[in-house]
C-alpha cells in the first residue's frame, strides 16, 4: 500500500510542479533545464521508493505511474475541461510578425526562442511569421507567412 | 489484445495493472492483514508479530511482547543463527545494552523495569535472501516461538 501511495503523491506533485511551472519547462531544453530534469528525477527516486530496494517494490511503483497514466489519458479523452486543466492550452504569441510581449513575459520566452522554432522550418525573420503558437508541451509552432499575405 | 466494451476499447494490459494495483493495496504482496502473523509462545508469555509473507530487500518488524514479569530487571532474548545469517538488523528498540553471540543463536541483552511486568522490543530487519526463513525466537524462562516467513525477491 506504500508503494502505491508513494507513486500517487509524487507523480500528483510532479504533476503540478510542471504544470504550474510554465510549458517551455517541457519544451525543447537547454543543457541547464536538461540538468535540472536529471537532478529532479535523482530527487524523487527516494521518494517513490523508499527504503524498500526490492524489485517487487519497484515493479508495483511502475505499474501504479503507468496506471496513472492511463487513467489521466482515459480522463482527458472524455472530458475537454479535465484536459485543459492538465495539459493546459495553446497560447498564441506571434500574430502577423508581431510578437506579444505580454504573452512572452508571461510564458518566460523570448523572442530568440520563437526564431530559433522558425529557423527550423527555415524562416529567417519575425515578418516572415504568420502566427506562432507555444503548444501545451512547451513547443512552439510556427505558422509561416504565405507570400499572398 | 482489447476488448469492446460500451464501446470502449478495453486492453487486456489495463485489466493486469488494476489486478496488480489492487493486490499490492489490499497487502498481497506482503504488508496486508492477511500477511501479517502473530503467534505465541506455549505457555502465553511470549507474543509476536511478523510478516509470513515479504520481500528481500525491504525492511519489515519483529514486533515482540512479553509478559514475563522481569525479576532481574533485564530481558534476554535469543534469535536463532541460521535465521540472522540471512537478514540485517537495522534497528533494535529499545537498543540492547549487550548482545552475545553463542554457536546456534545469538542473544540480546535489554534493561527492563522489574515494577512493570511485560516488555516490548521490535526489531526492524531486512531479508537479504529470498526462500522460505525458519526463525525461532526466545526469552529466558519461557517457550521459545518459532515462525517461518517466506521471502520473495
Amino acid at each position: 500500500m506504500e508503494s502505491i501511495a508513494r507513486a500517487l503523491i509524487v507523480y500528483a506533485f510532479m504533476l503540478l510542479v510542471f504544470r504550474f511551472s510554465g510549458k517551455r519547462t517541457l519544451g525543447e531544453v537547454t543543457t541547464f533545464d536538461f540538468v535540472l530534469v536529471l537532478i529532479v528525477a535523482e530527487t524523487i527516486q527516494e521518494a517513490l521508493i523508499g527504503r524498500d530496494l526490492s524489485m517487487t517494490n519497484a515493479m508495483i511503483v511502475i505499474v501504479t505511474l503507468i496506471g496513472i497514466d492511463i487513467i489521466l489519458n482515459l480522463v482527458k479523452a472524455h472530458s475537454e475541461r479535465a484536459d485543459r486543466l492538465l495539459e493546459g492550452t495553446p497560447t498564441v504569441i506571434v500574430e502577423n510578425g508581431q510578437p506579444l510581449h505580454e504573452r512572452l513575459r508571461e510564458e518566460l520566452i523570448d523572442e530568440d526562442d520563437i526564431l530559433h522554432a522558425a529557423r527550423t522550418q527555415g524562416l529567417e525573420r519575425m515578418d516572415q511569421i504568420k502566427r506562432a503558437v507555444l503548444e501545451p508541451n512547451g513547443g512552439i509552432s510556427i505558422i509561416p507567412r504565405k507570400d499572398e499575405d | 489484445m482489447a476488448w469492446h466494451i460500451h464501446g470502449h476499447r478495453i486492453h487486456f494490459g489495463w485489466i493486469v495493472i488494476c489486478v496488480v494495483i489492487l493486490t499490492a493495496a489490499a497487502g498481497g504482496f506482503g504488508g496486508g492483514p492477511s500477511t501479517r502473523l502473530s503467534a505465541s509462545s506455549a505457555d502465553r508469555l511470549l507474543h509476536l508479530k511478523y510478516d509470513g509473507l515479504w520481500r528481500m530487500n525491504a525492511p519489515t518488524t519483529l514486533a515482540l511482547r512479553t509478559s514475563k514479569p522481569l525479576d532481574t530487571g533485564s530481558l534476554h532474548i535469543a534469535l536463532n543463527r541460521a535465521y540472522l545469517e540471512n537478514v540485517r538488523i537495522d534497528w533494535i528498540l529499545p537498543q540492547p545494552y549487550l548482545v552475545h553471540g553463542s554457536a546456534d543463536h545469538v542473544s540480546f541483552h535489554f534493561i527492563g523495569d522489574p515494577e512493570n511486568p511485560g516488555m516490548a522490543v521490535d526489531f526492524s530487519i531486512t531479508p537479504l535472501t529470498t526462500g522460505m526463513l525458519h526463525a525461532q525466537i526466545a526469552i529466558e524462562g519461557s517457550q521459545p516461538i518459532r515462525f517461518r516467513q517466506f521471502i520473495y525477491p
